[in-house]
């Protein structure tokens, strides 16, 4: 994978120091809170701190005081914001005291779809969208900030937003092929990604299934400097070791059988 | 001129129908022009908003145009009302689907003519939704961006509107109509788009604006201001003409 260098010596803010949580109200949009607990010791005391919104139509930012000392706007509603359920975020710091506002640190690509960080945590690895899919149930779309789950909302007589959220039979039959085509495309597809920036969402997604049980780092791994020469490797360590792990944790098969004797 | 409607769920799948007819065989049963005001598959939208075909000869045009009309809806529902969205579609068709000199049009994706109310980063795909945002976004900058006819996409919209930091940050898209656009020809400047990566042209623009994007706060910079912070590559472009 590719390595990158910072040259400018930006620094990074952790995903840990920073929670957004969407809330909904009586109006139209939400708006964000933002806790960031990023120590502010390493940035003179006047540098600057941004949140930007974003989808990839529409944009909105907001100055929020200094990291020192953050004074967020009374109003945070998202109304310049197209998309209900893709938004992400942008945290900037910026030192005001050069002429085109240099940029010390920044956290990108966060995301937030709950209004409890629980949600937060959750989703953020995956965003759920819904549209049209003709005849299709689901489709996994692979955007910027990573993939995204589309799931058809003109199934006839069902809530498919309720499915999506809550039933185990849903999660159990598409959960396991959506890791695999994900882990296929990081790994087997694209092959390249920053292996140093912690926030792409490569990156996570590898985190994530190195951190299920019994699944071998692959990160360290001989193989993974050159991936185009070891691609079955990855394929066996796709069926082997991570498929099977996710099923474990998430008990898909004892999902699979407590809904379908329902239906 | 004629009262803004929009298409019900039944229209918008009337008009997908007539699209795949006229795909796969050239024709079909369905009159444009009686869809426009069937009861059955329209409905008036609420606020009073009269139109009237006209030449539209570039997107910038007919963009401008709808804004107009438009900006009398509420910015939360401007652009999700697939319904207005796929009206227009089918108001403007030949506009945006022309037929040619023996009469046959070719028909694109749905998405160009029904918007995807559900992605709404596919809003840029819609041949009237999409622009009419850009238009929104960048006002008189947006030029560079849309000066193709309504139903051509033009280099400068897929490499700018095709990356989310870029194509929302007014300063950018400033800095682009600053340096390629040639006001006198109505057009972009000669050779400043070619496919390559060459010193100065649109997609060294977005390579150096995507290694700023890692150093300075772009949406803080003016396009003048931009202009100024690039390599010395691009003074040919942003220098003015001389005889």
């Amino acid at each position: 994978m590719i390595r990158k260098f910072n040259y400018t010596g930006r620094k990074k803010i952790e995903r840990n120091d920073i929670s957004i949580h969407l809330v909904k109200d009586t109006t139209p949009h939400p708006y964000f809170d933002l806790k960031i607990t990023a120590s502010s010791e390493d940035f003179p005391d006047d540098a600057e701190l941004f949140v930007e919104a974003y989808d990839r139509s529409s944009f909105m930012r907001f100055h929020c005081g200094t990291l020192k000392n953050p004074k967020f706007p009374e109003d945070r509603h998202l109304t310049e914001i197209h998309s209900t359920d893709a938004i992400h975020f942008r945290v900037k710091v910026v030192d005001p005291s050069t002429q085109h506002g240099k940029i010390l640190a920044v956290a990108d690509r966060l995301t937030s779809v709950g209004e409890s960080l629980e949600d937060t945590k959750h989703r953020s690895l995956l965003p759920v969208t819904y549209a049209d899919l003709g005849k299709e149930i689901w489709k996994l779309d692979f955007r910027d900030i990573g993939p995204v789950l589309t799931v058809n909302n003109k199934i006839e007589d069902v809530n498919v937003t309720e499915i999506v959220k809550s039933s185990d039979l849903f999660f159990s039959l598409v959960y396991p092929s959506v890791l695999r085509e994900i882990l296929v495309r990081i790994l087997v597809i694209d092959e390249t990604f920053e292996e140093d920036e912690p926030e792409l969402w490569q990156n996570l997604w590898l985190t994530f299934v190195e951190s299920l049980p019994e699944v071998t780092k692959i990160t360290d791994s001989r193989e993974f400097i050159n991936p185009d020469e070891n691609q079955d490797f990855f394929l066996k360590w796709i069926e082997d070791e991570v498929i099977p792990a996710f099923c474990r944790k998430y008990q898909i098969r004892e999902k699979f059988e407590s809904e379908i004797v329902r239906v | 001129m004629v009262r803004m409607r929009e298409l019900n769920a039944a229209g918008i799948e009337k008009f997908k129908d007539f699209l795949a007819a006229m795909r796969e065989t050239g024709e079909s049963e369905t009159s444009l022009p009686e869809l426009l005001s069937d009861e059955t598959y329209t409905r008036l939208i609420p606020n009073k908003i009269e139109i009237e075909l006209g030449n539209f000869s570039t997107k910038y045009e007919i963009a401008e145009y709808l804004h107009e009309k438009v900006s009398k809806i509420s910015a939360e529902k401007r652009y999700r009302n697939v319904g207005m969205w796929t009206w227009l579609a089918v108001f403007f068709f030949d506009e945006l689907c022309p037929a040619d000199t023996e009469g046959s049009r070719k028909i694109g994706a749905d998405s160009r003519y029904i918007l995807n109310g559900e992605e709404w980063d596919r809003i840029f795909r819609h041949l009237l939704a999409g622009p009419v945002l850009i238009y929104d976004l960048h006002r008189e900058n947006s030029i560079i961006l849309l000066y193709n006819p309504v139903d051509e996409t033009g280099d400068f919209l897929a490499q700018l509107m095709g990356r989310q930091e870029i194509g929302t940050n007014r300063g950018v898209i400033e800095a682009a109509r600053i340096l390629y656009w040639d006001s006198l020809k109505k057009r972009p400047k000669r050779s400043s788009s070619p496919q390559e990566h060459k010193p100065g042209t649109l997609r060294r623009f977005v390579d150096v604006l995507q290694q700023f994007d890692l150093t300075y706060d772009l949406y803080s910079i003016s396009g003048e201001e931009l202009i100024q912070l690039l390599p010395g590559e691009f003074r040919l472009w942003s220098a003015p003409k001389t005889k």
